[in-house]
């Protein structure tokens, strides 16, 4: 230790690196007093101090999409407002997030191929998309495209049409102004018991895994145990629909298809063209950056390695399976997960084409209620939490291919 | 490299050339073997009917939507009479870009004429004074250029990096203009600022070891406190500036030619003073008026919140990524948790809380308008992006640079701003350019809090009934234009990128 020479503390690295800091949180502690003391008296003016009750009061106003399990109505209070926003931004975030990380693997795959025609149309989707605002994007896709296509009952594009005897007609799949109809199977009054049968055929191929693995494992021969698995949970499960349909009279699941009535559609699949343009919009733009991140990864995997598993003797399977993959993903899943996250985030832009996500359900219910302070504290806690939950999953990933790696 | 022994003859054959056929190459790349084939029959297809109905459409789409209503989707409401300024703006861009080419791209001469090809294509589908603009850009460039090109290579980066750290204050000073101050006694306000910075610079130069300056800031100081408002602020301001330009020319003094120097500071004294008196006023309300800003629109509104976005996240960003690896855990906590919360959380949400939260937290006679609002959010949100790409710079230079520095008895800031931030920046530079062009892609999410940028104005077009069912048209046009500026911006990059020689081994 030093001498402490009390004459010139003001020199000393040590009193600096103290005094500094308490000084930093002084000026902070201000800032934030100062910030605070102006927002308690602008509230209080407007009698709006913070105070969730308003959660518990009636919304007021109408939801575009409504998922089948939530009752909601403008009567309903602001929480089952928040829970529809939260579940329809879930929604688009997780089927998002399967159709670009489709497309990007895709893209990402075509980039690096030989084929120069391939890799063109690749680079220039990717180069467009890339270069092009989310926003500008969504609003192409949804004013320019989904809510100027033909009306019902002009010429809709239709697949699989039949007219039906009272004049009126059925189609399998029907894109229209009003959005997309499809056909699609609708559990009935069997699905519960052929539920917990597929509970079973799960159970089943996982231990068809395992039991493969193991045997692979001690007689030092590979086998494919996912494949052996897929299949086993396959049998079981078509073997289950036809037992569960002579048991209970009818089939799990029924397929409806949509008609139109009235000019409404009935049955089938709906979604609406808010809901498609933000998720064409979100998949194109993701799918983009996906294709990077995975063309990134495949060309981390050097030449040597793919030379030196082939003069191994591996066979195309093993090689992807044991060289190739294991290296690739090491570099591609931390950006993927981002990509993943960003999509999430991007999906709040939902609130330009009237799509009913978290974030618009906030901006209409903080419109009608002017609680500025709990509704921002709600979507940032929501969305935070999201960032979090990702980031622990990431560093959970991140340890364990590192544990395999060795 | 010392010579290696072949075991075969000397006479051995060349290679065999390989001669380029088109078929060859048709058949080699495109038909063999068979999966190769089905992927150029699809390829081709997609390519196909991309491109027949793009065409189809294009040649019957109302384009006519676009010339009308250009000049609102470019600038939105801003006066007409002060369009030139913009259009001086760009020039300086020219004369800039073209500098900066011949700085950094100076290994490969044909490269230039994709410098060309932008402004002499702007120039043809325009008209009027807006192609003298675009072909005094284009001849600008070839100046900046040329000039440039004979410059010794250190003199060139220095400049070109120069310029650029000019160019943006310029910019917002050129579009914003700055009007009269409101204060009716500003021009006494001025002339006494510029009085006091000039003579303590010149006293501090010319009688360096007379200490007792220091009372007549100091005095200046305590006046401060005691003098009528309308003078306390101008007297603090004079008594710091002065201070420091006094303790500049103290440090100085003793350069060579500094004493020269000071003369000219002292001589250009006089000239600064009929300025303000005299010309700034009618120069500040006719030219140079003020532009408010809510008549920023357009184009022109993204430009300027990406302009100030980058300004004022790149050093508040390189803090943070200061402050994150700094070995004060208050520091570096308070780092971490803004840069994690502000990444954690959607950029629509910062900007409706800048909206809804900054005319609450601010008294109400400090209140910013939407605009402002609009750009501190932008700030706020990048500063954090920008903190982290600056940290993967920072990680990247090795211990032994920090160790080095420490051995020659550097002090830490000089340790930072001297040898490691010059490296870490150089070497994130290709990350900073992509950063920026997300930024300025991410500006068009004003629109959703109500400000009319490009989006908005081509909101407010396609309402209007003259140019309804042109929405594909107004924003394709729009998509066109984000897709020049950011591919320029990466290209540019990327030439910069290797350039500079970033990513190669040393």
């Amino acid at each position: 230790m030093e001498h402490w020479d009390w004459r010139s503390f003001w020199r000393d690295e040590r009193f600096l690196r103290v005094f500094g800091q308490i000084l930093f949180l002084l000026v902070v502690f201000l800032v934030g007093r100062f910030l605070f003391l102006n927002m308690y008296s602008a509230l209080e003016q407007r009698g709006l101090l913070p105070d969730f009750s308003f959660l518990n009061t009636a919304a007021g106003f109408h939801i575009g999409e409504v998922p089948s399990f939530i009752e909601y109505s403008g009567d309903s209070p602001n929480k089952m407002a928040f829970l529809v926003g939260l579940w329809n931004t879930l929604r688009v975030s997780f089927i998002g997030i399967l159709l670009a990380t489709l497309v990007g693997v895709i893209v990402g795959t075509a980039r690096v191929l030989p084929n120069p025609l391939t890799r063109l149309l690749a680079t220039g989707y990717v180069e467009f998309l890339r270069n092009v605002p989310l926003l500008v994007l969504l609003v192409f896709w949804y004013r320019g495209v989904f809510i100027v296509l033909p009306k019902l009952k002009e010429t809709p594009l239709v697949m699989g049409k039949t007219m039906l005897p009272d004049g009126q007609w059925q189609a399998w799949f029907i894109l229209s102004n009003r959005g997309m109809a499809m056909a699609w199977a609708v559990p009935t009054e069997a699905w519960p018991l052929y539920k917990t049968w597929l509970w079973a055929a799960l159970a089943v191929a996982v231990a068809v895994y395992l039991a493969v693995r193991y045997y692979g494992r001690k007689t030092g021969r590979m086998y494919l145990a996912f494949p052996w698995a897929l299949l086993a949970f396959v049998l079981v499960a078509v073997v289950g629909w036809f037992v569960v349909q002579s048991a209970a009279g009818q089939a799990p699941l029924a397929l409806t298809v949509p008609r139109l009535k009235k000019r409404l559609i009935k049955g089938g699949i709906k979604l609406t063209p808010e809901f498609l343009a933000l998720l064409s919009g979100l998949v194109l733009y993701t799918g983009a950056y996906i294709a990077e991140v995975v063309r990134a990864g495949l060309q981390s995997v050097t030449k040597g390695q793919i030379e030196a598993a082939r003069a191994l003797g591996l066979t195309t399977y093993q090689m992807l399976r044991l060289v190739v993959f294991p290296q690739a993903l090491r570099v591609i899943v931390p950006p993927l997960t981002s990509q993943y996250l960003n999509l999430t985030k991007n999906s709040t832009l939902a609130v330009a084409i009237g799509y009913p996500d978290l974030f618009n359900v906030a901006g209409t219910i903080f419109n009608q209620t002017g609680r500025s302070i709990e509704v921002i504290l709600i979507i940032m806690g929501v969305y935070l939490s999201f960032s979090l939950l990702t980031s622990l999953f990431m560093n959970w990933y991140n340890r364990r291919i590192q544990f395999v790696e060795r | 490299m010392s010579t290696v022994r072949t075991t075969t003859s000397s006479e051995t054959l060349p290679p065999p050339t390989e001669r380029f056929s088109l078929l060859g190459w048709v058949y080699k790349n495109l038909l063999t073997p068979w999966y190769n084939l089905v992927l150029t029959l699809i390829s081709g297809w997609i390519l196909y009917v991309i491109v027949r109905g793009t065409l189809t459409w294009a040649l019957g789409a109302r384009w006519e939507v676009i010339p009308a209503n250009l000049r609102i989707l470019m600038v939105g409401s801003y006066p007409g009479e002060f369009l030139w300024r913009i259009g001086a703006a760009i020039l300086l861009l020219g004369w800039t870009v073209g500098f900066s080419w011949g700085v950094w791209v100076r290994q490969r001469e044909r490269v230039v004429w994709v410098l060309v090809a932008l402004p002499v294509g702007l120039a043809l589908v325009t008209a009027g004074p807006v192609r003298w603009m675009w072909a005094g850009t284009l001849a600008l460039a070839l100046a900046g250029w040329a000039v440039s090109r004979r410059l010794p290579e250190r003199m060139g980066t220095v400049l070109g990096l120069l310029l650029w750290a000019l160019y943006f204050p310029a910019f917002v000073l050129l579009v914003r203009g700055w009007g009269v101050p409101e204060t009716p006694n500003w021009k006494y306000l001025a002339a006494w600022q510029v009085t006091v910075v000039t003579f303590s610079f010149v006293v501090g130069v010319w009688w360096s070891r007379v200490p007792w300056v220091a009372a007549v800031h100091a005095g200046m100081l305590v006046a401060s406190f005691l003098a009528p408002p309308g003078w306390r602020g101008a007297l603090l301001l004079s008594a710091v500036l002065g201070f420091l330009a006094w303790q500049v020319a103290r440090r100085y003094a003793h350069l060579e030619g500094i004493k020269r120097f000071s003369l000219q500071v002292g001589m250009a004294y006089i000239p600064l003073l009929v300025f303000i008196f005299f010309a700034y006023e009618p120069l500040s309300q006719t030219w140079m008026a003020k532009v408010e800003s809510a008549h920023w629109g357009g184009m022109l509104l993204n430009l300027l919140i990406t302009v100030f976005g980058i300004m004022f996240s790149f050093p508040l960003g390189v803090l943070f990524a200061l402050g994150r690896r700094s070995s004060l855990p208050v520091i570096r906590l308070f780092s971490i948790l803004y840069i994690e919360f502000i990444r954690g959380v959607p950029f629509v949400t910062i900007l409706f809380m800048a909206q809804v939260m900054f005319p609450i937290l601010l008294p109400p006679e400090m209140s910013v308008d939407r605009v402002v609002r609009a750009i501190l959010g932008v700030v706020l949100f990048a500063a954090a992006y920008m903190a982290e790409n600056v940290r993967g710079g920072l990680q990247a230079i090795p211990k032994g640079q920090y160790e080095a520095a420490y051995a020659l008895g550097l002090t830490t800031s000089q340790t930072l701003l001297l040898i490691i931030l010059p490296q870490a920046l150089r070497n994130v530079i290709p990350v900073l350019v992509g950063q920026f062009i997300g930024l300025l892609k991410d500006t068009t999410l004003v629109t959703i809090v109500g400000l009319l940028d490009i989006l908005g104005v081509a909101q407010s077009v396609l309402s209007n009934p003259e140019w309804i069912g042109t929405q594909r048209e107004v924003y394709l046009f729009v998509a066109l234009l984000f897709w020049v500026i950011s591919y320029g911006m990466s290209y540019a990059s990327r030439r910069l990128e290797k350039a500079l020689g970033i990513g190669e081994t040393r």
